[in-house]
């Protein structure tokens, strides 16, 4: 009995402690559900949403044109440090805040901090302006930031921002996104496939607030975005917009300009520059002259009246044309030229742009049909829509014999220039055509859709016609394109160095119906169209100069030409392959070249095949010091070694490979001047200790 | 017979009967529930290795294009031109292109 009353005594005091300690759970629980501060399901367990990274669009070679890079926003809890922390580092911050965002003083943002920590407040922006992941990571490691979220409040927020690396280069064509996607150009036409799609997963809390994804539970990762590789080379689009910036600084009297480069074997747009006149009075790629401006082209047409009545037996270049003192009546209106050229060829007609010469061929071969011309046109896909892949085509037309506006003038017009219109692009897509051999290739931008490098889905070049005219008249149009240059209007871009073959315009623009205004002003656009190298034609280029009013005259020849003779020498000093090879032939300089000091390399090194009267022994070594003896011209090559904690001689090398050398060991390097370097301090030999500076002089 | 396996429970004999004749699998389910904590930790640490892994590529992704825009604009053509010309150095561009040399060494 005694040992029952014992165990039903410490049955009860057990008993009695689960009953204590289910009442305090009970009543810790019903605490919790009405207190604010609860925890809820949020806190320990939700669904995140998942962004996709939105595609980059690429150059031809691959360099990034566009692309989202994260941006920071900095922000503070100032409430999350210790009171003994904030004011310790408090002082530190604020210094380091103000040489990060100079926009404000280290006062004001300790003043900011300080008071909004008295405030209580949890979230407070340090600045307006976002930063990028270099300055981020700097920033984390300011005092008081250092110590993290919890205990020292340093806050960053993540978001994605466009960036153009090569700043307005190709803006146009390549486009702009705002917070929806994209608003202008590529980045518009190809949204859907640059956006991606959003994804979501579960995450839940776990100890040390990390959270983490929950298994098992639904969730669909993002897909990001598409890359689009464009035809665009920057250097070619940089050489574009350089020259046409340049030109248009000249003078005051253009509202706008284009200049477009195509790469003739398969029509890819390898540069397009737009520019328009702003109220400021600079030029930005605001309007798509290139692909959206019709106008009526003037003379650069004249290619297409003689390829026309070559073609149709009318013609030939040395059929004789009268220039009638410069001047001819023709059903009501004046045609006239800038001289008297007299009597001359077809072909003197079109190396001197002679618009009587042309109106006169023209009304002769077509007056008694015109229709058959027009057809002809048509034949050689002069007004082919091009369907481009970017959008934003501008329509071309032609005046018909059936329309409202023929008159019995129009022919005459057409055969040098007018009565048509069309956009840029549509005349050089004709050119190209006839630098391709009579192949006219579709200009297109985009190249093909990749994923993570891997090819998707390509674009690439097709044909429009095959055959825009006969062998042999596509040879004669050649050599009058080659003529003009040679011997014509385009005289003045003529290289000894590669053959340029093209055409000059020089067009009136209408407004209104009307060429001249009241007052006697005009607007005119100036153009050159054409390719090179002439006998074996790489690029087709065409540059178009748009004035405001004006009672001068501006000409093709001496406003565009010498825009596109400056384009194509960049794209000419790019390309070695152009030119015959130098045999050496086993000749031998009289005298060695000078070499560089640097790094040996391996050996299918240029010294290595170069013809030389002695070569420097840098076989097997890394870093070689190389001088010349001055009697004799031998070359005296000596290893150089590298150790560490000790300055190596980089007297002697190239920058590129003092650079290479001092910075692997560890050394800060600043230098001035160009060439080799000449001298370093601290000198070689001393002892330096790696994150130093070393300073070089070049000569 | 209530009496006595309410007396067996209340006295503690039925759970020193079944420690002693059960202890064996008692040890087993002590073990299995042993491993069972140690790979859900485990799990959740490689978990956690993957999620930082995952922030570090993010992160280094955000270096790389951070650095790499920053090397395309200095490296343009007319910003290597404008600095030359700031720094008064008289660096001409080429007018003609690199030649080519035929050897029959290569």
């Amino acid at each position: 009995m005694a040992r029952y009353n014992r165990t039903f005594t410490r049955f009860l005091y057990v008993f009695l402690l689960f009953l204590i300690a289910g009442a305090v759970s009970v009543a810790r629980i019903i605490t919790l559900q009405v207190s604010r501060d609860r925890v809820t399901i949020e806190d320990v367990f939700k669904k995140e949403e998942l962004h996709p990274t939105r595609g980059s669009i690429l150059s031809y070679d691959g360099k990034l044109l566009a692309v989202s890079v994260p941006v920071y926003r900095i922000c503070c809890d100032p409430s999350a440090p210790h009171d003994t922390t904030f004011s310790k580092y408090i002082g530190g911050l604020s210094q380091a805040l103000a040489s990060a965002f100079p926009e404000h003083n280290a006062r004001y943002y300790r003043n900011l901090l300080t008071n909004a920590r008295k405030e209580g407040k949890q979230y407070i922006r340090i600045s307006r302006r976002m930063v990028d992941f270099t300055e981020k990571e700097a920033i984390s490691r300011f005092p008081m930031f250092e110590k993290g979220k919890n205990a020292g409040g340093f806050i960053a927020e993540a978001e994605y921002e466009r960036e153009n690396p090569y700043g307005k280069l190709a803006h146009r064509t390549i486009g702009r996104t705002n917070v929806d996607g994209g608003i202008t150009g590529i980045e518009l036409k190809y949204d859907f496939r640059l956006r991606g799609k959003k994804g979501f997963r579960s995450i839940y809390r776990t100890a040390g607030d990390r959270w983490l994804p929950a298994n098992g539970a639904p969730s669909k990762p993002a897909e990001d975005g598409t890359d689009i590789r464009t035809t665009i080379d920057i250097r070619i689009q940089e050489a574009a917009e350089t020259e046409l910036r340049r030109q248009l600084a000249m003078s005051d009297v253009f509202e706008g300009a284009t200049a477009i480069v195509m790469d003739v074997r398969t029509g890819a747009v390898r540069g397009v520059a737009n520019m328009k006149k702003m109220p400021d009075g600079t030029f930005s790629e605001s309007f798509d002259y290139a692909a959206g401006y019709a106008t009526e082209p003037g003379s650069t047409l004249k290619l297409a009246s003689l390829m026309a009545m070559i073609e149709d037996g009318h013609i030939t270049l040395d059929t004789p044309v009268d220039g009638t003192g410069g001047k001819w009546s023709y059903a009501g209106i004046t045609i006239s030229d800038s001289h008297d050229y007299g009597k001359m060829t077809a072909l003197e007609a079109f190396e001197k742009s002679s618009n009587v010469g042309f109106a006169k061929m023209i009304t002769e071969s077509y007056g008694d049909d015109p229709s058959s011309y027009i057809e002809r046109l048509h034949n050689m896909k002069l007004v082919e829509k091009l369907n481009l892949d970017i959008g934003g085509e501008g329509y071309a037309t032609i005046t018909t014999p059936d329309d409202g506006h023929w008159s019995n003038s129009t022919l005459a017009s057409l055969g040098y220039g007018y009565a048509l219109t069309l956009t840029p692009l549509h005349i050089l897509t004709f050119y190209n055509a006839v630098a391709n051999g009579g192949k006219m290739m579709r200009p297109y931008f985009i190249e093909d859709f990749e994923k993570d490098g891997i090819v998707t889905e390509e674009s690439g070049p097709s044909v429009v016609s095959g055959s825009i005219c006969s062998k042999s008249t596509l040879r004669e149009v050649r050599k009058a394109l080659r003529g003009v240059v040679e011997e014509g209007t385009a005289r003045l871009i003529d290289d000894s160095l590669y053959q340029i073959a093209g055409k000059t315009g020089t067009a009136w623009i209408a407004e209104n119906g009307r060429y001249t205004d009241d007052h006697g002003y005009r607007r005119f656009q100036a153009s050159f169209a054409g390719y090179f190298p002439a006998d074996n034609p790489k690029y087709s280029c065409i540059v178009v100069l748009y004035s405001g009013k004006t009672r001068r005259s501006i000409y093709g020849a001496t406003w565009a030409a010498p825009v596109f003779k400056r384009i194509a020498d960049k794209i000419y000093v790019s390309h070695p392959e152009w030119n015959e090879p130098m045999n050496s032939s086993g000749s031998v300089p009289p005298d060695n070249p000078r070499i560089a000091s640097g790094r040996a390399g391996n050996r299918y090194m240029p010294v290595n095949y170069l013809p030389m009267r002695s070569k420097p022994d840098i076989g097997g070594k890394n870093w070689v010091s190389i001088q010349t003896d001055k009697e004799t011209g031998a070359f005296v090559t000596e290893e150089l070694s590298v150790e560490q904690g000790i300055v190596p001689d980089v007297t002697g090398m190239g920058l590129k490979d003092a650079i290479f050398l001092l910075e692997n060991e560890g050394y800060r390097v600043v230098f001035s001047g160009a060439g080799r370097v000449s001298s370093q301090t601290p000198s070689a030999g001393s002892t330096l200790s790696p994150g130093e500076r070393i300073t070089l002089t070049l000569k | 017979m209530k009496r006595p396996v309410l007396k067996n429970i209340m006295g503690g004999q039925t759970v020193k009967s079944l420690i002693t004749k059960q202890w064996k699998l008692i040890f087993y389910i002590f073990l299995l529930l042993l491993l069972y904590i140690t790979f859900k930790f485990g799990a959740r640490g490689t978990k956690i290795t993957l999620t930082a892994n995952e922030d570090t590529l993010r992160n280094l992704r955000s270096e790389y294009l951070s650095k790499y825009t920053l090397l395309l604009r200095t490296g343009k053509r007319g910003e290597i031109e404008r600095l030359l010309e700031d720094n008064g150095i008289e660096l001409l561009p080429p007018q003609t292109p690199p030649q080519r040399i035929d050897s029959e060494d290569m």
